[in-house]
């Protein structure tokens, strides 16, 4: 269980997900039976069959290269709740 | 008039004949939900000023003889549809004062006919879930019993055309959120075929899996909402470009005789209630006697739909998801130092537990070392399973079976057993997975009362065949079709 | 100890597309933050993305300029990874099946030419940017640049100094130049190039740890990069020490690169198939028709300006150094006939006027065609050479065709030989003392008497006919004498 926990925990940082220890915990339970219903699949033998890397059966449809009216900054940055002279703002990177 | 018998096709033609006008109809509606949401909780936000503006600008068309089939129809539609200045939540927290600047394409078309937008209705948060109660703001009920749950993650859609606080609803289904909810509360729901109607502006849960699709009262109904949303979208490249054909509408006619149906044995398991499982016979009875041939067949494929589906929308969802960052839009954690302390702060704080489950599995899923054991085994099943729909639809016109394995649950019953909810999609994942129409309709009531779903899912862009199926069941059915009493 | 370096890069360059790749907001540069973004390039809920065909189209020719296979199915992947100036927390990429594969280009060496492989190319969408310097406490995020197209070509190691990755980079920017789809301005970000860096001891086979250094955008910085990487890895392998594989930043100010520790955990980029872009697909047929709707491309214009027109490698190069100069050249040859003539004039005259002024071969204010005009009028012994540059003076001032301004300032050589013959005799007659010098035997003052005559005739005298003139004069009062 440590070990499922510890992966849990990679994975919740890969997703972003800064967990409480609590949460953490008990979300990996519910992982463990869930996973175990994924890996039903892992038995099975599959390779002859080609993966469905679209659900598409068309391809292309594309668009003309013709360049319209953009948005009003306004807009673009309406939903922004912390927004400084017509940007978004983030805590200051530094890397 | 009885608006709890109400039918878009009804209202047309009371419209039609000046018997009623829009005004008059949509104040019924915003009437009623003021009087039974309070019990029945459908509704996020109610737009009922702007409801009545746009009712009087369709009272005009129709005076001049210019009203299309949807003019004047008051509807209601789920909150993961973008409209322009409305909030849209997507029943999260993270979404909580979120106010698109652009409409989806869905309801401008609906616009377009000028149909009355009532309001937005609730959904299990992000349309994860299969009862609504994963909504961060509202649990819905079950207007046929109000201790139960309505599905999801459509519940909202379901429960206010059941419940008649709207005459149609658009919802969303990724792996069954129309059509489950619709089974859960007696109403019709219609998942089209996979880039049948543009997804812009549909808040994206598994973008290879979602699609918009509409609840009604009826067959007919479904089908008139569908003509009206369905159509290559420029703004949507997986949107199909098709012959149209004759509408939707005029397709429920026609009868079944000589239909071949086939039912798959796969379905047919122990997890299938009986109750359930004796209206899905007694159906087969009843298309049998309208003249179709009903016979079962094998596509072992389906026993790993549920699992293949899981992978296939979790990782899709967790990329989907990735974007709210408390940046740009939605719930941003206060007092941050950092980037990754805002953006995991603000995750962990906006989304509720579902959306969590579903994000971690999709990040397991595609993590490194990982693809080709779940995401990619996925994808070979989704073409397995499309193959045996292939097949099976060089036999038969339609596939019959059951919507859900259950009806509708006690509210509360299964919010700690997050496997068990996911295993009772198990009819309706496949027609997400293979891209497939499905539509699902009462057709029958358990002891208790409460609506029992059957399914038609058909080929792809193989709507008219569901459609005429569905309706043909329907008029037979009709005299035990019941309506919620509130 | 001796190393011998692997240098691979990563060289991104823009398409100069109109609208951006998924949404048709404007492409551009500079301008006020977030004024050229819509709900889909910011990544708003619910938006969906939507291929611009010319992007597509601008990668395609980009690889046949690149000597690549095309893909007649390729498909876009998403490349997951956080970052504050990535909208939607993907970048929408190509993983496993890009648009071109399998190319490369061939460039010169101390040692000869060397054929350096492509691996790929494949089409995505650029990030926005960010802005630290307004607050001490916070970055800001303007997406103007977000969905821009971009390719990505990937070289195989086969670079093995940064004299060699200059001359590459240099070659496929001229190609991608000459393509017409990118402008490749790498002061504004149009070009930019991650490069990727191992040694190994001189008699060993196995490749070292290697480094990438991340977004350089001027030519000198990836040589002068890859020069300092070479360096720091050397030093650290002498002092026995292991060269750890990272990201790291060039500093181009400070001349030397520092490990990124913020990326450290976004390896693990989960690319999964894009669900909202449906594959691109071609035929045969479509990828040979943009293959003939490509210019000429530099490799080609070199040899037939060197094969063909004769001109030195220098000259040609020096021609070939942007689109319109080259257009420029040809058109001037191909009006005149005299490819020789028309590329030492434009190097030597036209070239100086434009340096002088600073301006580019765009800003010249007439077509090549029109300055042929010119040199033929010199051809044809019309106009003097001298006479030519001043009318090409005239014609950067002014823009007057070069016909008009001979025949205004009377630039016309005088072929009448009645009327030279009365000038040198006026002049002979003005200058009997030099005329008697010569007589005496200086032939010095052949060249004074002959600058006269030209001056008198204010230039116009064909100097062949004036010169036949005044020797057959003095021959004349020679034999008098």
């Amino acid at each position: 269980m440590a070990e499922a926990n510890d992966y849990i925990k990679y994975i919740a940082g890969l997703a972003k997900l800064s967990l409480e220890d609590s949460e953490m915990q008990s979300l990996a339970a519910d992982m463990t039976g869930i996973i175990g219903l994924m890996d039903t699949l892992r038995d099975l033998d599959t390779d002859s069959i080609s993966a469905t890397e679209h659900i598409s059966k068309i391809t292309n449809n594309m668009r003309e290269d013709n360049p319209g009216t953009p948005f009003e900054t306004e807009k673009i940055i309406s939903n922004s709740k912390h927004g400084m002279e017509n940007c978004f703002s983030i805590p200051k990177m530094i890397d | 008039m009885d608006t709890t018998k109400l039918t878009i096709k009804e209202a047309r033609s009371l419209l039609d004949s000046r018997k009623i006008s829009v005004t008059e109809l949509t104040r019924t509606y915003l009437d009623r939900i003021k009087t039974y949401d309070d019990k029945i909780d459908s509704y996020l936000s109610v737009c009922g000023e702007s409801a009545l503006e746009q009712a009087s600008e369709a009272q005009k068309l129709i005076d001049s003889g210019k009203g299309e089939m949807l003019c004047g129809i008051p509807l209601s539609i789920k909150d993961n549809i973008c409209i322009e200045g409305t909030p849209t939540t997507c029943a999260s927290k993270m979404l909580e004062n979120f106010v698109p600047p652009y409409t989806a394409t869905a309801v401008n078309k609906l616009r377009a006919q000028n149909s009355v937008i009532l309001g937005k209705v609730n959904l299990d948060e992000f349309a994860m879930g299969g009862s609504t109660e994963n909504s961060a703001f509202k649990k819905t009920k079950n207007p046929f019993d109000t201790t139960r749950v309505p599905g999801g993650s459509s519940g909202g859609s379901a429960a206010s055309v059941s419940a008649s606080l709207a005459l149609g609803s658009l919802g969303s289904d990724t792996g069954g959120s129309v059509r489950q909810p619709a089974a859960f509360c007696g109403v019709v729901g219609l998942k089209p075929t996979y880039g049948l109607v543009s997804r812009y502006g549909l808040v994206a849960f598994a973008s290879s899996l979602d699609q918009i699709g509409p609840i009604g009262k009826t067959v007919e109904d479904c089908a008139i909402i569908l003509d009206g949303i369905c159509g290559q979208d420029p703004k949507d490249g997986t949107s199909l470009s098709y012959e149209a054909g004759a509408s939707y509408a005029s397709a429920v006619s026609g009868g079944i005789k000589d239909y071949k149906i086939g039912l798959p044995k796969e379905y047919l398991t122990e997890g299938l209630n009986s109750e359930v499982r004796n209206a899905l016979y007694k159906s087969i009875e009843t298309l049998e006697r309208l003249g179709a041939k009903v016979e079962e067949f094998s596509m072992p494929s389906l026993k790993h739909a549920v699992p293949a589906y899981y992978l296939m929308s979790s990782a899709e969802a967790s990329s989907n998801l990735s974007r709210y960052d408390g940046v740009k839009y939605g719930y941003r954690a206060e007092n941050c130092r950092s980037f990754n302390e805002l953006i995991g702060r603000s995750r962990a704080e906006g989304f509720g537990r579902e959306v969590k489950r579903r994000i971690l599995l999709g990040t397991y899923a595609l993590a490194s070392g990982y693809y080709d054991a779940y995401y990619k085994k996925a994808l070979k099943l989704r073409t397995l399973i499309s193959q045996g729909f292939d097949e099976a639809f060089s036999k038969y016109d339609v596939v019959l079976h059951p919507t859900t394995p259950e009806t509708a649950f006690k509210l509360g019953q299964n919010t700690d057993d997050p496997l068990s909810m996911y295993l009772a999609d198990i009819y309706t994942v496949s027609a997400n997975i293979a891209g497939l129409p499905s539509i699902s309709l009462p057709c029958g009531y358990d002891a208790n009362g409460l609506p029992i779903g059957l399914s038609f899912t058909g080929k792809p862009l193989g709507e008219r065949e569901i459609l005429r199926a569905a309706a043909t069941f329907e008029a037979d059915f009709a005299p035990e079709f019941r309506v919620p009493v509130l | 100890m001796k190393y011998i370096p692997t240098i691979g890069l990563e060289i991104h360059a823009e398409l100069s597309t109109k609208s951006k790749i998924f949404c048709d907001c404007p492409v551009g540069f500079g301008g006020e933050p977030n004024t050229r973004c819509c709900p889909v390039c910011t990544g708003m809920p619910g938006t969906l993305p939507v291929l611009n065909k010319t992007a597509v189209e601008y990668t395609v020719k980009a690889g046949l300029a690149l000597n690549c296979q095309i893909n007649e199915f390729s498909k876009l992947d998403r490349k997951n990874y956080f970052y504050p100036d990535l909208p939607k927390a993907y970048q929408i990429s190509q993983f496993d099946l890009p648009v071109c594969k399998d190319g490369g280009l061939t460039i010169n060496t101390p040692e000869g030419e060397k054929f350096i492989r492509i691996e790929r190319i494949h089409l995505e969408e650029d990030a926005g940017k960010l802005l630290h310097d307004s607050y001490d406490n916070y970055s800001l995020a303007d997406y103007n640049r977000c969905g821009v197209p971009l390719i990505e070509i990937v070289t195989k190691p086969d670079l093995s100094s940064s004299d060699e990755a200059r001359e590459f980079v240099e070659k496929v920017r001229l190609m991608l130049l000459y393509s017409g789809i990118s402008d490749c301005r790498m002061e504004e970000g149009s070009l930019r190039a991650d490069v990727n860096v191992s040694i190994r001891p001189v008699g060993t086979d196995k490749l070292g740890t290697r480094t990438e250094m991340k977004n350089i955008n001027s030519i000198r910085g990836i040589a002068r990069c890859i020069d300092a990487e070479i360096e720091r890895q050397s030093e650290l392998l002498d002092e026995g020490e292991a060269i750890t594989q990272e990201t790291r930043r060039w500093d181009d100010n400070k001349g030397e690169s520092k490990s990124m520790r913020s990326k450290e955990d976004a390896h693990d980029y989960r690319y999964f198939p894009e669900p909202d872009v449906v594959p691109i697909s071609f035929t045969k047929q479509q990828i040979e028709a943009l293959r003939h709707s490509l210019p000429e491309l530099p490799n080609k214009r070199f040899a037939k300006y060197t094969a063909d027109f004769g001109l030195s490698e220098t000259d040609a190069n020096l021609l070939l150094t942007s689109v319109s100069l080259s257009d420029f050249f040809e058109s001037t040859a191909k009006e005149c006939g005299n490819p020789k003539a028309a590329s030492n004039f434009i190097i030597v005259e036209v070239l100086r006027r434009l340096n002088d002024s600073g301006l580019a071969a765009e800003a010249i204010p007439f077509g090549g065609n029109v300055l042929g005009r010119l040199l033929k009028m010199v051809d044809g012994e019309e106009i003097t050479a001298a006479n030519a540059k001043k009318v090409l003076a005239d014609m950067f001032d002014t823009g007057m065709e070069p016909e008009a301004i001979v025949a205004g300032k009377g630039y016309k050589v005088i072929n009448d030989t009645g009327e030279v013959e009365n000038t040198v005799r006026e002049i002979l007659a003005a200058n009997e003392k030099a005329v008697a010098e010569y007589l005496e035997g200086k032939e010095k003052t052949f060249g004074f008497l002959m600058g006269q005559c030209s001056r008198a005739l204010a230039g116009r005298g064909n100097p062949k006919v004036v010169q036949d003139i005044l020797r057959s004069e003095l021959n004349r009062l020679k034999g008098s004498c």
